[in-house]
């Protein structure tokens, strides 16, 4: 069934752009970390579920006591974001330093081996949640959030176009912590020390910078920007399980591939992108499976024709680090 | 050393003798406790071994491997609902299921692989993520454009679980036979040489395109097969737990924990994670990976080449013994 | 010529901005020993990747035995008998010595004649050949970086190789495994046949050895000819040499070990 009504499709635009906002944030944590340390962290996405279950856990737990609005959508991030610098440290020690702490060069080696290590931590994410619901009765693994925003919580932008105003909220939250990153990664001499380490880590201990100290606090900075973005994740999308990691993180892969590694412009716009072509599709087709088709059937295409992504350049050491063949200096 | 006194041989052998008994004894009606699990096993090691021709000979981590296993039971539906939908069950439909199942796989993966081949590691994890859902949202949008909600139901096939049991025996043998030819095999030492220097493997005339994709594709087929008894055995075709991102973290925590680049490795690494799945499901089963995970990072970091291979290492009188 | 067995004709090879290759000529003939030798950056590395077939020139062809191999992969010229070491050794780590030399034996010049079984017992052969006998059964990461060298040159030549490119084989060892290396290619080339062409650093050594030379710089080839006419030529002195009458000396000593 195709639906080509005009309000259809400006709903769609409009929700598009706002869900594209929350997933290009949903994803810049993961290519500066990628991007910038190649760590390919398989982690991410169990971070944002980490914190959304959290999130909506102790909302509900602590519901109608003050205590429960340092866990409301917009307070969780800071809390989230708090609690993301600690995990941040763990993921660090445990499964990135003990491969390439010590590394000045990352081979492929390197590479494969952080992705699998990042993948064992993300595991034991996804089993904790089951773990303390076992262990405690408490916790549940399908949690719900049930926060309004606004009175009435809806707004019309005309005819049969009626979009959530929490939804506002979310996008715009989403884009002010976009632009976070975007302004501590290439305006603070802390980031400009992240960028550094990426190009030459040698050069860097050399005037003295801990590359060691750069490489711990990129993640924490990343695990930060995933975890901040969970209260946002669930507030759009009510309830989360732990198996909601397998819808998120794939999408942050396609959109990180798509905006390309390491740009968090790229990636931010990337993810907007990805927004409008799904909520406009679904809008269409009233069928969220095309959308999901069409989605990853994008990220192929780009895997095979332009694997730098859409805003990366053509040069030799990117291609290189994609294809791996001689070609690279 | 010929063949047949070969200690992987021995293995083969016992694993099939083993499982040929207990199919045995199901037949009249002893160990009807234990045939569940043999053949959960059965498929635990068959997954293993089907992703370890792509994995652990040759390097290349498949993320998304479920796909195949998923595309496998989409063709068994298909023969089973569609093409001999008015037909009582035969061996032929089971054969005819395999064949299917084996060949879209095995199609999908050539077409596929052309392309993602020739990306490397991280780029081509994230292409099989990919691929896997591409394939899941298309199944299921062919499902409800055919008026089914998600799973399709088999129509009743009046099968035993003597009948199931036979169905994943027969998958097993080939799979067990098949990935130990090619570990052992030229084909398989070119694998071994590509995952340890792809690039010193192509100078020393290794073709290394031909032989990954020759790799991808069997391993396609293979886990495409197992499409068939899991479908069968389940009696329904449930594309969101079929393709689901979890069978492919199975296969590949089962290889990575048994070790690569050995036939023992990723069977061992079967029954490691069978066991803590089986001991642990009584209370919560996903609550495993908190155990599994930190084992995994553990391995990563300390011994990357898996249980098997660092025994083999530390102890080179045994890495013959522990093929 | 018949007896040219390997010759490079123009060949120019480009990165982004930089020429590392720069219309480089040469011809090597059956059963010598080829020198290269060059500061670092000439680009020596880089010719041995386009005469392997890792790299695609931009411009310029590769024959072999007359052949043009120009548009061939790497594996393809492996099988027609071009071998080659690496400056930075690539041993396949996780396999066993014996392991390692047999995929040479199978992949190189007997592929598809040989099976795995037959390719081993080749391998044993070739171990005790460079003297790695003892070693066969040990995973290749446990060998130090001279073994390590050995079993470069070992799965190179279980190929069979007409043509063997060793690219700085001598790099990172003590004087006296010098020697025993020199001792091993004079061997090869006696033994087997092979022609060689070496890159090479160190100086007295592929001096002695080498019974042609070519000298690169910046990618440009400035001189070519005997070990003699090398260290005579004013080119080669102003650039690399330094010292002309050191160089002569070291010429001295060929015909001695």
């Amino acid at each position: 069934m195709i639906s080509l009504a005009a309000e259809a499709v400006e709903r769609g635009l409009i929700e598009g752009l706002l869900y594209g906002s929350l997933l290009g944030a949903l994803s810049v944590g993961l290519t500066l970390i990628w991007g910038v340390m190649r760590v390919v962290n398989l982690a991410h996405g169990h971070l944002i579920v980490l914190a959304a279950m959290f999130l909506a856990n102790f909302y509900t737990l602590y519901r109608g006591h003050l205590i429960a609005e340092l866990f409301n959508p917009v307070a969780g991030i800071v809390t989230m974001g708090v609690f993301g610098a600690v995990i941040g440290i763990v993921l660090y020690y445990t499964s990135i330093h003990p491969i390439i702490g010590k590394v000045d060069v990352i081979t492929l080696k390197h590479e494969m081996a952080t992705l699998m290590a990042t993948f064992g931590f993300g595991l034991t994410l996804y089993g904790l949640h089951y773990a303390l619901a076992a262990w405690t009765g408490e916790y549940s693994t399908e949690p719900a959030l049930s926060w309004t925003f606004g009175k009435p919580p809806y707004v019309e932008l005309g005819p049969a176009v009626t979009i959530e105003k929490i939804k506002f909220l979310i996008g715009g939250l989403s884009l002010l912590l976009a632009l976070l990153l975007f302004a501590v990664v290439r305006l603070t001499n802390l980031g400009l020390m992240i960028q550094a380490v990426a190009q030459d880590a040698r050069a860097l201990a050399l005037v003295g910078i801990d590359p060691v100290r750069i490489k711990l606090l990129t993640t924490i900075i990343a695990t930060v920007f995933a975890m901040a973005v969970g209260p946002l994740y669930i507030a759009w999308v009510s309830s989360a399980t732990p198996a909601s990691e397998s819808i998120v993180a794939p999408l942050a892969f396609v959109i990180v591939v798509a905006g390309g590694l390491g740009s968090i412009l790229g990636t931010y716009v990337a993810g907007v992108i990805l927004g409008l072509v799904y909520e406009v599709v679904v809008s269409v087709t009233q069928e969220v499976s095309i959308a999901l088709f069409v989605t990853f059937l994008i990220l192929l295409l780009i895997l095979a024709l332009k694997p730098q992504g859409l805003f990366g350049g053509l040069d030799d050491r990117v291609v290189s680090l994609i294809r791996g063949r001689g070609e690279s200096r | 050393m010929r063949l047949f006194r070969r200690p992987g041989f021995i293995t083969i052998s016992i694993l099939l003798i083993i499982y040929l008994i207990i199919g045995i004894m199901g037949q009249y009606g002893y160990a009807s406790a234990v045939l569940g699990n043999a053949m959960d096993t059965m498929m635990y090691i068959g997954w293993a071994l089907a992703l370890a021709i792509i994995m652990s000979y040759a390097g290349y981590v498949s993320f998304g491997h479920a796909v195949f296993v998923g595309l496998g039971a989409w063709m068994t539906a298909l023969v089973v609902m569609n093409i001999m939908g008015t037909q009582p069950f035969t061996p032929t439909m089971f054969v005819f299921s395999l064949v299917l199942a084996a060949a879209a796989s095995a199609l999908l993966a050539f077409a596929v692989g052309f392309v993602v081949l020739r990306l490397r590691g991280a780029y081509f994890a994230i292409a099989t993520i990919g691929l896997d859902y591409v394939i899941l949202y298309l199944a299921v949008y062919m499902l409800r454009r055919a008026g089914i909600a998600p799973p399709l139901l088999f129509r009743n096939l009046n099968l035993t679980i003597q009948d199931f049991y036979w169905m994943h025996f027969i998958v097993f043998a080939i799979t067990v036979i098949v990935a130990y030819l090619a570990k052992v095999s030229r084909f398989g030492l070119g694998l071994a040489a590509i995952r340890e220097d792809e690039e010193a493997a192509e100078v020393m005339g290794v073709d290394t395109f031909r032989y990954k994709l020759l790799a991808f594709t069997l391993s396609a087929l293979l886990a495409g097969m197992w499409g068939a008894p899991l479908a069968f055995r389940q009696a329904k075709f449930d594309p969101y737990d079929y393709f689901s991102l979890l069978n492919s973290v199975i296969m590949i925590v089962e290889n990575t924990v048994g070790g690569l680049g050995s036939f023992l490795g990723p069977i061992i690494g079967s029954y490691i994670y069978y066991a803590l799945y089986w001991t642990l499901l009584t209370k919560i089963a996903q609550a495993s990976f908190v155990v599994l995970g930190p084992l995994i990072v553990a391995i990563i970091a300390l011994a990357p080449e898996g249980l098997v291979g660092w025994l083999r290492r530390r102890f080179p009188r045994l890495r013959g013994a522990l093929e | 010529m018949p007896d040219v067995i390997l010759r490079g004709e123009g060949i120019v090879k480009r990165f982004g901005g930089l020429v590392a290759v720069d219309n480089v000529s040469f011809q090597v003939k059956r059963g010598e020993i080829f020198g290269i030798i060059g500061p670092n950056g000439a680009g020596k590395t880089t010719l041995f990747n386009v005469i392997s077939g890792v790299y695609k020139p931009e411009a310029g062809r590769v024959y072999y035995e007359g052949r043009d191999i120009t548009p061939l992969s790497p594996h393809e010229r492996a099988r027609l008998g071009i071998a080659r070491t690496h400056q930075v050794v690539k041993p396949f780590s996780g396999l066993t010595v014996l392991e390692n030399i047999a995929v040479g034996a199978l992949f190189g010049t007997r592929y598809g004649k040989i099976e795995v079984e037959e390719a081993l017992e080749i391998a044993r052969e070739v171990a005790e050949f460079v003297g790695l006998a003892s070693k066969v059964d040990l995973p290749a990461s446990a060998l130090n970086v001279q073994e390590k060298k050995r079993l470069e040159l070992a799965r190179a030549l279980a190929s069979e190789p007409k043509v063997l490119l060793l690219d700085e084989v001598l790099a990172g060892l003590t004087p006296s495994e010098i020697g025993d290396m020199l001792g091993l290619l004079r061997k090869v080339r006696e033994e087997r046949g092979v022609t060689i062409v070496m890159v090479e650093h160190i100086m007295h050594a592929i001096m002695n050895l080498a019974d042609r030379m070519m000298v690169l710089h910046f990618g440009r080839k400035i001189a070519e000819g005997t070990p003699e006419e090398i260290a005579n030529n004013p080119d080669v002195i102003t650039v690399y040499l330094g010292d002309p009458s050191l160089a002569l000396k070291f010429v001295k000593r060929r015909g001695g070990a």
